[in-house]
C-alpha cells in the first residue's frame, strides 16, 4: 500500500505534496487479459462490517476495452433493520489477470472497491468502501446470466 | 478658586457632581459659554447638565472632556473676570459685537442643547441705564427671569441661555428679541436668532411584538415610523426575512416632516416547510445616513400538528403503485400511526406491506417515502419506551452494537435507576436466514452526576459470516469537571474462535466553544462478534478562535479481523480550519486523508488518499452559493495469491459550484462539478454532473397549492461513455376528502434491468385520518370567543377565534375553526390565552369562565378601543402659557384593577392609546422629561371605555409652575432651590 502520509506534514507541505501527487502519472498498471467479461451478471453480497446489511441486484458490464471495463451495478440493499434501499451506480474496473478483476461501483462520490476472482462466469470476493463516515466491507459473488 | 468675582445678577446657577475648575482670562475674546450636549430626557430645568462642551466659535482653555455646567441667565457688566468651580459656572468678559450683527453669527443651535449666548446693549443706549425685556419667539425657552436693569458703563453685556425642543425645525430661528430701553427714552428691539441645527433620528415601533402561527399562515405585522428629527427626511424600511420566508409590503420609502407618523404593514408569509420555534423577523429604518432604528417581531411558529382536533394519534394510510418499467403495477400498502393515546402515553409505528413482494421496485417506491418492510409499533411513556417487530439497540462497543431484528425491546430511564432490554431474532437478509438469537440487558444506577451500567448480551446471527458474541460487562461515565466526562468499560467477550477481555475508555471536554474527545476500543472478535472493529482510536477535537476563525481536527485508526478479512486496517486525518469573512462568508481550508489495507480471499488490496479542499460558501438574503476546489492524489494497491503486488497512484481534481435561492415555495438550486482522474486509481478520467434542482416548490402561493420535487442531472464523461440525463419530477398535492396525492415519474439510464432507460412513474395516495381517542379521556376542553359586550359569557352571535393560542402549562394548542381547543389530561394549571396569538385590537378579558353546564372553558376575548388624550397648555391667572414641548410627557390611563397602560405624548401633546380594553380608567402623568415644569388643577381626569368603542379626544389642560429661584449667595437656603418643581415620578397631579 503506498501510504507515505504517516508524518505530520505542515499545511503548505500538504499542499505542495497533493500538487505534486496530482501530477503524478500512473506507476503500473494491470494485466491484460482475454477474458470477455461483457454481460449481465447477478450480484449478491454482504456487509459484515456495522451496521451490517445484505445486498443483492444486477452488475452489467457493457464496455470492455483490452484490460478495462465499465458497466452499471444496480442492487437493492437490506439493512439490519429489515429496509430495503436501491443503490446503484457506474462501475470501473481492470482485469488484473487472467483470473482477477479489481473495479469500483461507485454509489456516491467515493467508489466501492472490489477485489474478486473470475472463474468462468463465476466471479467472488470482497470489497471495501471508506468515506468519512467509516470503513465498510465484506464479501460479495456473482454469475454471469448473460452475455 | 483664584480670581475675583462679581454677580450682577445670578438668577440660577446649577451644580455638577464632577469638579470643574477653570479659570478664563480677562479681556480674552469671549462670546459663549459651552453650549452642554444632553439629551432633552436627561436635563433638569434647574439646569444641571452633564456632558461634554459643545460647538465653540472661541477657544477657551479648559479640559474639553470634562463634565460641565451652565448658567442660565446672567446679565454681566463688564469689565467682569469669571472663574468657574465645582459646580458653580459664571462668565468670562463679554466682547462688543456690533448691534447690526445683533446674535447670529456662528450661534449654531443643537436642538438637544443649551446654548448661551451675549447680547451687547446698543450704542445709542450706552450712556444711560437700561432696562430689558427678553421676549421669547416660537418654541424656543429662554432659561432664568426675563426682564432686568442694567447701569451704565461702555460695554455692557446681557448673557442668556437659550434652548429649543428637540423637534425643533432646522435652519435658521429667531427664538428671543431683547428688548432695551434707556432710562432717558429710547428703546431699541434686537432679535436673537440661532441656526438650529437639523437632527435625524427615527423610531419604529410595532403594534404587536409577537406572534403565533403555523408553517403556511400568513402573519400581518403593523408599525410605526416616526420622524424623531427637526427636518423632513426620507426613511427607509426593510424588513429582514427569516430564510425561505416571503414577504410583502417592504421595503417601503417614507418622506415624513418631522415629528410626523406614518403606518404601514408587512405581511409575512411562514414557509410550509419551516421548523417550529421562535423566528425574529427584523425591521430597521435607516436614513442617508444610515440605520437609525430597528426592533424585532418575535414570531412563534407552532408545530401544524399543535391543533384542537390533533389531540390524539394520527393514523396515515395510503396505497402506493410502480406504473411502469416493465412491471406489473402491484399496490403496496402503508399505514403510519403517530401522537397521544392518553396525556402521557404516545404512540407511533410503521407497516408499509407489499401485495407481491416478488415485483417491488424499491427505488421507485423510496421516490414517494414507502421503505418496504421493517414494521413496528412503539409505545412511549415519559420514562420508558417499549417496541414490537423491527427493533434493537447499541448496548455498548464491546457488549454489542447495532443490534436489530425482530422481536421486542424495552427502555426504563428513571430517576435513581435505568434498565433495557431486547429479545429478537435477526432478520433474514437476501443472503441469510433468520436463526440466531438477539438477547441482552442493562441495568444501569445513576450516581453523583454519573451512572454505573452492567450489561450481558448473547448475541448470534448466522448470517454476514455468523457473527457471535456473549458478553458480560461493566461500565461508568463520570463528569469530574464541569464540561469533561470520563467514562469506560470492561467486558468478557466470548465469539466464535475465541474469548478476550474488552475494555474502552473514553475522555471528552465540551464547552460552548471547544470539543474535544479521545476515545480507545479494544473488542476482541472485532465485526465477527458485534463490534465496530477489533481495535480502534478515535481523537477529535474543534475550537472556535474569537468570533471568526474555528478549526477542527480528528484522526482515526482500526484494526479489525473476521471470516471475510484476515485484516483490515483502516486511518484517517483531517484538519479543516474555517474562517468567517463575515457573518454570511466562510471560507474553508481541509486537508484530509484516508487509506484502508484489507487482506481477503481474493487477495489483498488497499487504497490511500491526500486531498487538499479550499472552499468558500456565502449567503445573500435568500440565497446562498458555494465553491471548492479540490486537488489531490489517490494510490491504490493489489496482490494476487501468487501474483506480484501492483500499485498505482495518480492526481486527482476537482471544482465544484453550487447556488442557490430560498423562496417561501420553496428551495432552488444548480450545481455543476467536474472531475479530473489520474489513469489506473478506479476513479472515471474525466466526468462532469450539472444539476438542477426544486425542492418542495410550491406551485403556487396558497398554503395548499402542489409541491414540486424535481431534478435533472447531467452526467458526461467527455467522450469516454455516453452522456447520461436523469431526470425526475415529483408533485405532491392535496386533494378533497384530506388525501394526499404523490405523482412521481423518473428517467434513469443508470439503472439496469426491466426499467432501466424507461420512464418509471409511481403514484401514491394516502389519507391522514385523526383518531379522536383523546375524547374519551380526561381534558380541558374550551372555547376562545370575541367577547362583543364584555359579559365574559359566549353569547349569540359573538364569533369565534381562529388560530388562538392557549396555553395551560407547558402545553399549548391552536383553536380551530370553530374556536375550540382542547388539552389532553387532567391538570390543575390555568388555562389562558397567549395573548400575543391575538389581532391587534383584541385583548382576553381576565376572567376566564368555566361553564359546567356546558362543560367547558369560555374564554371571551375584548375589542379594544381608541383612547386618544391631548395635553392643552393654558394660561395660568397672570397669563402665562407653558413654553414647552409636551412631546416627552407619559401619559398613563390606569384601571380600577391598578393595571397600567402608557402611551407617549407627541410635540402637539397628542398622546394615543392605540388598543385599550373596556373598563374605567384615570389618567396620570409624567412630567419629568419637561424642561418647564407644568402641573394639572384639580381631580384626575377619568373615563370609560365600553367594549369596541372609541372615546372622543380627552383633552387635559396644563399650567405653568410658579417658579423660585436659588440665591448662590445663599447657599443655606436649599429649599429654594428645590423650590424648582420638577416632573415628579408618577406625575400625579
Amino acid at each position: 500500500m503506498t501510504t507515505s502520509l504517516h508524518t505530520r506534514p505542515t499545511l503548505a507541505g500538504l499542499i505542495l505534496l497533493a500538487v505534486t501527487a496530482a501530477c503524478a502519472t500512473p506507476t503500473g498498471t494491470g494485466n491484460p487479459g482475454g477474458v470477455d467479461l461483457r454481460g449481465q451478471w447477478t450480484y449478491t453480497a454482504t456487509q459484515t462490517s456495522v451496521p451490517t446489511a445484505s445486498l443483492s441486484g444486477t452488475l452489467a458490464i457493457s464496455t470492455q476495452s483490452g484490460n478495462a471495463f465499465g458497466g452499471v451495478l444496480d442492487v437493492i440493499e437490506m439493512d439490519a433493520q429489515g429496509q430495503s434501499h436501491h443503490l446503484n451506480g457506474l462501475v470501473s474496473g481492470q482485469l488484473v489477470d487472467t483470473a482477477a478483476v479489481d473495479f469500483d461501483a461507485f454509489f456516491d462520490v467515493t467508489g466501492r472497491r472490489h477485489l474478486g476472482v473470475v472463474r468462468g462466469d463465476s466471479i467472488h470476493g470482497t470489497w471495501v468502501e471508506q468515506d468519512v463516515g467509516g470503513t465498510s466491507s465484506g464479501a460479495f459473488a456473482g454469475r454471469r446470466t448473460s452475455r | 478658586m483664584i480670581g475675583t468675582m462679581r454677580w450682577a445678577r445670578v438668577a440660577i446657577v446649577a451644580l455638577a457632581t464632577a469638579a470643574c475648575r477653570q479659570e478664563l482670562p480677562a479681556g480674552r475674546p469671549f462670546v459663549a459659554l459651552p453650549s452642554v450636549n444632553t439629551p432633552p430626557s436627561a436635563l433638569t430645568y434647574a439646569g444641571i447638565r452633564t456632558g461634554q462642551f459643545g460647538h465653540q466659535p472661541h477657544a477657551i482653555p479648559r479640559r474639553p472632556a470634562a463634565p460641565t455646567l451652565a448658567a442660565v441667565v446672567v446679565a454681566v457688566p463688564s469689565p467682569i473676570v469669571a472663574t468657574a468651580t465645582a459646580g458653580v459656572a459664571s462668565l468670562a468678559a463679554a466682547p462688543r459685537v456690533e448691534p447690526e450683527a445683533r446674535f447670529t453669527a456662528g450661534a449654531h443651535l443643537d436642538p438637544r442643547n443649551l446654548r448661551v449666548l451675549t447680547v451687547v446693549v446698543p450704542p445709542e443706549l450706552t450712556r444711560d441705564s437700561v432696562s430689558f425685556t427678553i421676549e421669547p419667539i416660537g418654541e424656543a425657552v429662554i432659561l432664568g427671569p426675563l426682564q432686568g436693569r442694567l447701569g451704565p458703563g461702555e460695554q455692557r453685556t446681557l448673557v442668556l441661555t437659550a434652548s429649543v425642543p428637540a423637534a425643533a425645525h432646522a435652519g435658521a430661528q429667531t427664538v428671543a428679541a431683547v428688548h432695551f430701553a434707556g432710562s432717558q427714552g429710547g428703546t431699541v428691539q434686537v432679535p436673537v436668532q440661532l441656526q438650529v441645527l437639523q437632527v435625524q433620528t427615527a423610531t419604529i415601533r410595532l403594534v404587536q411584538p409577537r406572534f403565533s402561527a403555523r408553517p403556511g399562515d400568513r402573519i400581518a405585522m403593523r408599525y410605526f415610523v416616526t420622524n424623531g428629527g427637526n427636518v423632513t427626511d426620507t426613511f427607509d424600511l426593510v424588513v429582514t426575512p427569516p430564510a425561505a420566508w416571503s414577504l410583502h409590503g417592504t421595503p417601503m420609502r417614507y418622506v415624513l416632516g418631522a415629528g410626523e407618523t406614518a403606518t404601514g404593514e408587512v405581511i409575512g408569509v411562514v414557509p410550509s416547510a419551516s421548523s417550529t420555534g421562535v423566528i425574529p423577523v427584523r425591521f430597521s429604518v435607516s436614513g442617508a445616513r444610515g440605520p437609525l432604528a430597528r426592533i424585532d417581531a418575535i414570531v412563534e411558529v407552532l408545530d401544524a400538528g399543535a391543533h384542537a382536533s390533533a389531540v390524539g394519534p394520527t393514523l396515515q394510510a395510503g396505497v402506493a403503485s410502480v406504473l411502469g418499467g416493465g412491471s406489473p403495477a402491484s399496490p403496496v400498502v402503508g399505514l403510519e400511526v403517530s401522537g397521544p393515546l392518553t396525556d402521557g402515553l404516545q404512540i407511533r409505528g410503521r407497516l408499509v406491506q407489499a401485495t407481491e413482494s416478488a415485483q417491488l421496485d424499491q427505488r421507485a417506491l423510496a421516490r414517494v417515502g414507502y421503505f418496504v418492510g421493517a414494521p413496528y409499533l412503539t409505545l412511549a411513556g415519559r420514562r420508558w419506551q417499549a417496541t414490537g417487530g423491527t427493533t434493537g439497540r447499541s448496548f455498548s462497543d464491546i457488549t454489542g452494537v447495532n443490534v436489530y431484528g425482530r422481536g421486542a425491546s424495552f427502555e426504563w430511564d428513571g430517576a435513581r435507576w435505568g434498565a433495557a432490554a431486547l429479545a429478537a431474532r435477526p432478520i433474514a437478509g437476501s443472503t441469510g436466514s433468520s436463526t440466531g438469537q438477539l438477547l441482552g440487558a442493562q441495568v444501569s444506577a445513576h450516581v453523583s452526576g454519573g451512572s454505573v451500567t452492567a450489561m450481558a448480551t448473547d448475541l448470534q446471527d448466522p448470517q454476514f459470516a455468523g457473527r457471535k458474541l456473549e458478553a458480560l460487562g461493566l461500565g461508568g461515565i463520570t463528569p469530574p469537571f464541569s464540561g469533561v466526562t470520563v467514562s469506560g468499560e470492561i467486558a468478557e467477550r466470548r465469539y466464535a474462535t475465541g474469548s478476550g477481555m474488552g475494555w474502552s475508555a473514553e475522555l471528552k471536554r465540551q464547552t460552548l466553544t471547544e470539543f474535544g474527545q479521545l476515545r480507545v476500543v479494544h473488542a476482541p472478535g472485532g465485526s465477527q462478534a458485534f463490534a465496530r472493529a477489533r481495535d480502534e482510536l478515535t481523537a477529535v477535537g474543534s475550537r472556535q478562535f474569537g468570533r471568526r476563525l474555528a478549526l477542527s481536527a480528528g484522526y482515526w485508526n482500526s484494526n479489525d479481523e473476521s471470516q471475510t478479512f484476515s485484516r483490515l486496517n483502516s486511518s484517517g486525518w483531517s484538519v479543516a480550519p474555517r474562517f468567517a469573512v463575515t457573518d454570511r462568508t466562510t471560507v474553508e481550508l481541509e486537508a484530509r486523508h484516508s487509506a484502508f489495507d484489507a487482506a481477503g480471499s481474493s487477495g489483498d488490496f488497499g487504497n490511500d488518499e491526500t486531498l487538499v479542499r479550499l472552499g468558500v460558501s456565502t449567503q445573500r438574503g435568500p440565497s446562498y452559493a458555494s465553491a471548492s476546489a479540490t486537488i489531490g492524489s489517490s494510490g491504490r494497491n493489489a496482490r494476487l495469491p501468487g501474483g506480484l503486488p501492483i500499485e498505482t497512484s495518480a492526481g486527482r481534481q476537482s471544482a465544484r459550484l453550487v447556488a442557490g435561492l430560498v423562496t417561501a415555495r420553496g428551495v432552488l438550486e444548480a450545481s455543476a462539478s467536474i472531475e479530473r482522474n489520474g489513469a489506473g486509481i478506479g476513479f472515471l478520467p474525466h466526468q462532469y454532473l450539472l444539476a438542477l434542482k426544486a425542492d418542495r416548490f410550491a406551485l403556487g402561493s396558497s398554503p395548499a397549492a402542489p409541491l414540486l420535487n424535481a431534478e435533472i442531472q447531467r452526467y458526461g464523461w467527455f467522450g469516454d461513455r455516453p452522456d447520461v440525463m436523469v431526470i425526475r419530477a415529483g408533485v405532491q398535492s392535496q386533494l378533497p376528502g384530506d388525501l394526499t396525492l404523490t405523482l412521481d415519474i423518473e428517467h434513469n439510464p443508470l439503472i439496469t434491468g426491466t426499467s432501466g432507460g424507461s420512464w418509471v412513474p409511481v403514484v401514491k395516495v394516502e389519507r391522514a385520518l385523526h383518531v379522536p381517542l383523546a375524547m374519551l379521556q380526561p381534558r380541558a376542553a374550551g372555547v376562545v370567543f370575541q367577547d362583543l359586550n364584555g359579559n365574559g359569557v359566549r353569547d349569540r352571535g359573538e364569533p369565534p377565534l381562529v388560530g388562538v393560542v392557549v396555553r395551560r402549562g407547558d402545553q399549548r394548542v391552536l383553536t380551530d375553526r370553530s374556536g375550540r381547543f382542547l388539552f389532553p389530561g387532567q391538570s390543575d394549571g390555568p388555562v389562558r390565552v397567549d395573548e400575543t396569538s391575538l389581532p391587534f385590537g383584541l385583548v382576553s378579558n381576565p376572567a376566564v369562565r368555566a361553564v359546567p353546564a356546558r362543560g367547558r372553558i369560555e374564554i371571551g376575548v375584548l375589542p379594544t378601543g381608541v383612547v386618544e388624550v391631548v395635553l392643552v397648555p393654558s394660561a395660568d391667572s397672570a397669563g402665562r402659557v407653558p413654553q414647552v414641548s409636551l412631546r416627552d410627557v407619559i401619559v398613563s390611563a390606569v384601571d380600577s384593577a391598578g393595571s397600567r397602560w402608557t402611551a407617549k405624548a407627541d410635540s402637539a401633546g397628542h398622546a394615543t392609546f392605540h388598543a385599550l380594553p373596556p373598563g374605567r380608567y384615570h389618567l396620570e402623568f409624567d412630567f419629568n422629561g419637561l424642561r418647564e415644569p407644568v402641573r394639572l388643577r384639580g381631580a384626575a381626569p377619568t373615563f370609560e371605555l365600553t367594549p369596541g368603542r372609541s372615546e372622543a379626544p380627552i383633552a387635559v389642560p396644563l399650567y405653568p409652575r410658579p417658579l423660585r429661584l436659588f440665591d448662590p449667595a445663599n447657599p443655606n437656603r436649599r429649599g429654594a432651590r428645590g423650590g424648582v418643581q420638577q416632573g415628579t415620578g408618577g406625575g400625579r397631579p
